[in-house]
């Protein structure tokens, strides 16, 4: 016994030093859930019945429905399991002093469905943005009225089967935003799904055919038709949880990138005619590194190594790493993970929504990931989900990039070996890339939390010029953090790229300055079931201003613009610069 | 001093855990969610065994075995730990925490398998797993090092070449990669890892052709070839639910030991069992070990399951049910044929043939892989064409090996047995396409260059005639009938003196053969 208390003892003492180090560090960021008006459950979430619509979550945007300038919160919702009770979503709009009211009834945008993901974006080009919602169930549309009310419109989009995420794009560069709808798998409630040791648990999407994706044209008058087959989209069903559309191909034109739960994701390649043809295998983007498709969920896009090419980064199950994909120049991703620094720290964990972020404004993208289990796992300390569900939850896990690179020319760039540099522009086949160390603990408010997390989003939610971040748990729960990180002499940029009227949805926005380039995407869907601030945010580091700003609209054209002093949002709008 | 430090800490979790006798044995978390009686019942015997025996490696190492083959990872961690702290010398137990710990942590996995592999230096697995250990730590070195001693011990298992290329192909060295790539799918064709690196590779190397097909093979689920690990029965043999029933019974087929494998199915045997896999792979081992009654019955079984019970109806298309029907189908009907009744082995590949779908209806196959749909309904043809030509029904047979090569072209025992059934039929220049493809694909069939050689005397072509001939007697230097075939050819030729020499040797080789004496008296005369 005088041994154990020793032990004991000691590690208190282990645990005092420890705390009276982190004191001397500011947490990043500081969760304001409450303190911005949003209410937290008062009971745990009710026990599963081992449906999967139940573990697959639902999103969240930040948004701007009213064009105040201020962001707002559309809460994706569904009903707790086992029960036929509504669960409409709810729409929260931003006050002049930072706090919420839901204004759900009043703008009539509160659907009551088994909600899943939500997608931004102005259809009808006329400067208010519309919502696409997926269901576990028939999908809705919202047409924006433009006087702070939606109305449900069928606009031909028409989706009955089980929709996850959704990502608005112009593939056709006809001006108005197409819409690409993923849907998971033909659920079948009866099934009945055991783990190895014979106890239920929540089936693998294996056990149920693909439900196939859908893609629908934008006609230019507020309506859609559904071009999923003549598009050839209907070729390859996929059990599909996360899509981004983005030109990934460096040839001008939007593609799809599907992340695909337990099978090979899907890179549609917009063959500019109208149609897509499936080539993941041949752009590096289908498997991991070793040749192996993994169960992906949530999808973020940034240039980590500022070659001017966009990054991927797609989380996945437990056991299997989540998975940075690093663009060469010609158009074919490889691998990063490793070398990146995050096989081992995430791997116990099931990764969904997720975001390149720039958290402390150093002009290198960071990462945030939240998690939560699919398949029953041993309990983890401070687990706070209730007793079912606490065998599923797990803590949300920070990465900052750690490149030292900002204070590097972009000369001298390129002459930095792979060995001594964690950061490199090259044109081989497989450049090192940044490395990223987990920061988890120095965000407790955001890590501490052992749940079930599912959706993400990213914005400046206080207009402060840095990243906020809000969590949709699996019990129907928002978490908001506010972004405390940056020191102050770190600088920032917001860009807003507009084209008809509207966010230049995929357009790329490049910063040049003196010494290096920045570049970002417009690119609201990405992470998982959830949409984003639509501007584009930059860290500047200790830069003041920058040289220029470029953008290559989705129509394939490139403008540039003048340059502009840090820490203010910029907007520039397609045709009003100079073409080059 | 580190190791005083250790020990110290190693002694204290040890006085920690039973200075009071209690024993703190892992326990899986959700235990209590488990109904499986058989299950409870050796987690419990095996419990027991440690409390009985805390200081007993072994049956730490068992409940670490119990634990793992039903899914729980940490607790059997936590177990082998134990287990190699008793018997620090004992390489099952190291090896197991290697293999276990080697994504999560893998700095300990690599000091884990290390230790085991000077214990035991020859084990290909734990080569194989500290080189993937060392691979996520980016020792890219260390770990082709080890790949390249699992290769040594055991050539022909693919993952070496496989993780070879890998590595290759991390260091950017495409050509090394594509070598390392290409033997791995020599070794499984099937490994579709293999080729979805290989579409990198190619691409690397600017071969887009080469990519695209690779890519194309890449989208097929990969089909591994069993990495040998012998120690991985234990955790296997430890494991009481039914997946783990069927996973062994599955060793034990692709072993080839089809008793064992009944005798692991036949508890997983009841009528609450609706998965027809377990039922045909139960009915095949049943076929293999001759219980040829016993396998029709289950598979009349399948057939009942698949026409009449609504779950097992409704987890399947309409298409698969049929393909599965036709599958069982063709076994009943190679059941039948095996016991001599091939009127009901006729029949019963005929309602096989009948279930399959036509050329237009192919959309609607869904799942199925058109490739091994084609192949599959390719075979029953064939087995139905041998049945007919084993009871002399040479015409249908040959038009069921016809429409057998309509599926699948290069189908090379087909090309043979059609060539055959012609043969019989005499019908010999019918029969002279298919041997041709017999030998492109395969140079050492003797029996397919000699009727081949046959075919060219006919046609009076006798150089091509004796080339042939050459070739067979190249592969079987005691092939008589090839000696006095060639002698014909030498003789037609006006090469008397070649013709005599080939008759004598057909005379060593037989003594009496009559042909070849009047042929040589023949050609003395004509001398």
């Amino acid at each position: 016994m005088f041994i154990r208390l020793y032990a004991a003892t000691f590690i208190i003492i282990m645990l005092c030093l420890q705390t009276a180090q982190a004191e001397t560090d500011a947490p990043l960021f500081t969760e304001v859930t409450s303190a911005i008006g949003f209410e937290q459950p008062k009971t745990p979430w009710r026990a599963g019945t081992y449906a999967l619509p139940e573990v697959i979550g639902s999103g969240v945007a930040l948004f701007d429905y009213d064009n105040d300038a201020a962001l707002d919160v559309l809460h994706i919702r569904f009903p707790p399991p086992g029960e036929d009770a509504p669960a409409p979503n709810r729409l929260f709009r931003q006050q002049p002093d930072g706090t919420f009211v839901d204004v759900t009834e009043a703008t009539g945008i509160g659907h009551e469905g088994y909600g899943q993901g939500v997608a931004i974006g102005d259809v009808d080009n006329d400067g208010d943005v519309d919502v696409y919602v997926t269901n576990y169930g028939a999908d809705v549309f919202y047409r924006n009225n433009g006087d702070g009310t939606f109305a449900l419109e069928d606009a031909g989009l028409s989706n009955e089967a089980w929709g996850t995420s959704a990502t608005f794009g112009d593939y056709d560069r006809d001006g108005y935003l197409d819409l690409y709808v993923v849907n998971y798998v033909q659920f079948d409630p009866e099934a009945v799904c055991r783990g190895k040791h014979s106890a239920l648990d929540y089936c693998n999407p294996q056990v149920f055919e693909p439900a196939g994706d859908r893609l629908f044209r934008n006609n230019g008058d507020g309506t859609f038709t559904d071009v999923t087959h003549r598009a050839g989209i209907a070729a390859m069903p996929g059990r599909g949880l996360g899509v981004v559309c983005l030109d990934l191909t460096a040839d001008g034109w939007a593609d799809f990138y599907v992340a695909n739960d337990g099978e090979a994701n899907q890179l549609w390649v917009n063959q500019t005619d109208g149609t897509f043809v499936e080539e993941a295998i041949l752009h590096g983007l289908a498997f991991n590194a070793y040749g192996q498709p993994e169960g992906s969920m949530g999808i973020a896009v940034g240039d980590v190594n500022r070659d001017m090419r966009p990054d991927m980064f797609v989380t996945h199950l437990s056991g299997e790493t989540n998975t940075l994909y690093v663009a060469s120049n010609y158009a074919v991703f490889g691998d990063m993970t490793e070398v990146a620094g995050f096989a081992g720290r995430d791997l116990p964990y099931t990764g969904f929504g997720c975001g390149f972020l720039d958290f402390d404004n150093d002009a290198n993208l960071d990462i945030a990931l939240v998690n939560g289990r699919v398949k029953r796992g041993a309990v983890l300390e401070g687990a706070n989900a209730g007793e079912f569900w606490n065998f599923y939850a797990e803590p949300n896990l920070l990465f900052q990039n750690s490149n030292q690179q900002s204070a590097v020319s972009h000369q001298q760039e390129n002459s930095i070996s792979s060995e001594t540099s964690l950061l490199k522009v090259s044109d081989g086949f497989r450049q090192p890339t940044a490395h990223f160390t987990d920061v988890s603990s120095r965000a407790p408010d955001f890590a501490r939390w052992v749940e079930i997390s599912r959706g993400m989003a990213f914005g400046d939610i206080d207009t402060d010029g840095d990243i906020d971040m809000v969590v949709s748990g699996l019990d129907n729960r928002l978490r908001f953090f506010r972004n405390d990180a940056p020191p102050p002499q770190h600088h920032w940029l917001f860009v807003r790229a507009i084209t008809q009227n509207r966010d230049a949805l995929g357009a790329q926005v490049t910063l040049r300055t003196e010494s290096s380039t920045l570049t970002g995407y417009v690119l609201p869907g990405t992470s998982y079931l959830s949409s984003s601030e639509p501007s584009v945010h930059f860290g500047l580091g200790v830069i003041e201003a920058v040289q220029a700003i470029e953008v290559r609209w989705s129509d394939g054209s490139r403008e540039k613009f003048p340059g502009a002093s840090a820490n203010q949002r910029v907007t520039v709008y397609q045709g009003k610069g100079v073409s080059f | 001093m580190k190791k005083l430090i250790l020990s110290l800490f190693l002694i204290l979790i040890h006085i920690s855990v039973f200075a009071d006798g209690d024993i703190d044995i892992p326990q899986p978390a959700d235990l209590d969610l488990v109904e499986e009686k058989l299950l409870l019942k050796a987690i419990e015997d095996a419990q027991a065994a440690v409390r009985t025996s805390p200081n007993d490696a072994d049956v730490w190492g068992q409940l670490g075995h119990v634990y793992l083959s039903h899914g729980w990872e940490i607790p059997a961690i936590l177990c082998y730990r134990q287990a190699s702290v008793l018997a620090p010398d004992e390489f099952r137990w190291l090896y197991f925490l290697g293999r276990l710990t080697k994504q999560r942590q893998p700095e300990d996995a690599v000091k884990h398998l290390t230790r085991a592999l000077v214990l035991r230096p020859g084990y290909t697995p734990a080569h194989l797993y500290l080189a993937s250990a060392l691979r996520i730590l980016g020792k890219l070195d260390d770990a082709q090092h080890h790949l390249a001693r699992a290769k040594h011990f055991q050539p022909d298992n693919p993952f070496s070449e496989l993780w070879l290329g890998e590595i290759a192909l991390a260091k950017q060295q495409m050509k090394l990669a594509r070598t390392h790539l290409e033997n791995a799918l020599r070794l499984n064709p099937r490994q579709s890892e293999a080729h979805a690196l290989m579409t990198q590779v190619a691409i690397a190397l600017g071969d887009k052709q080469a990519a695209k097909q690779h890519a194309q093979a890449a989208r097929h689920p990969s089909q591994y070839n069993e990495l040998v690990d012998p120690l991985w029965w234990d955790v296997l043999r430890a494991g009481v639910t039914a997946p783990l029933y069927a996973e062994r019974g599955r060793r034990y087929m692709s072993e080839g030991n089809y008793a064992s494998a009944v005798a692991e199915f036949e508890p997983l045997i009841s009528d609450t069992q609706k998965d027809i896999k377990v039922w045909f792979d139960y009915s095949v081992s049943l076929l293999y070990t001759a219980r040829h009654r016993e396998a029709l019955a289950v598979l009349e079984r399948i057939l009942s399951l698949l026409d009449k019970d609504i779950e097992v109806q409704k987890a399947k298309s309409i298409d698969e049910i049929a393909y599965l029907k036709a599958q069982a189908y063709n076994y009943i009907g190679q059941i039948y044929y095996e016991i001599g009744q091939t009127a009901a082995a006729i029949r019963a590949c005929r309602m096989a043939l009948q279930l399959k779908k036509n050329k237009t209806d192919n959309k609607s196959q869904g799942q199925l892989n058109s490739s091994d749909y084609d192949t599959f309904f390719s075979n029953v043809h064939a087995n139905l064409a041998t049945v007919y030509e084993n009871t002399g029904q040479l015409g249908e047979a040959i038009q069921h090996y016809q429409k057998a090569l309509e599926l699948v072209p290069s189908h090379l025992p087909v090309h043979r047995d059609l060539a055959g059934a012609y043969w019989k039929e005499r019908r010999y220049t019918a029969a002279e396409p298919h041997y041709k493809q017999v030998i492109t694909h395969d140079t050492t069939d003797a029996q397919a260059i000699y009727r081949l050689g046959l075919v060219s005397l006919m046609k009076e072509d006798y150089l091509e005639a004796v080339s042939l001939f050459k070739k067979v007697i190249a592969i079987e230097a005691r092939h008589v009938r090839a000696y006095g075939a060639l002698g014909v050819a030498y003789q037609e030729l006006g090469n008397i003196p070649e013709a005599i020499g080939t008759f004598e040797r057909v005379l060593e080789l037989e003594p009496r053969n009559k042909a070849a004496l009047d042929k040589l008296r023949e050609l003395h005369e004509l001398k």
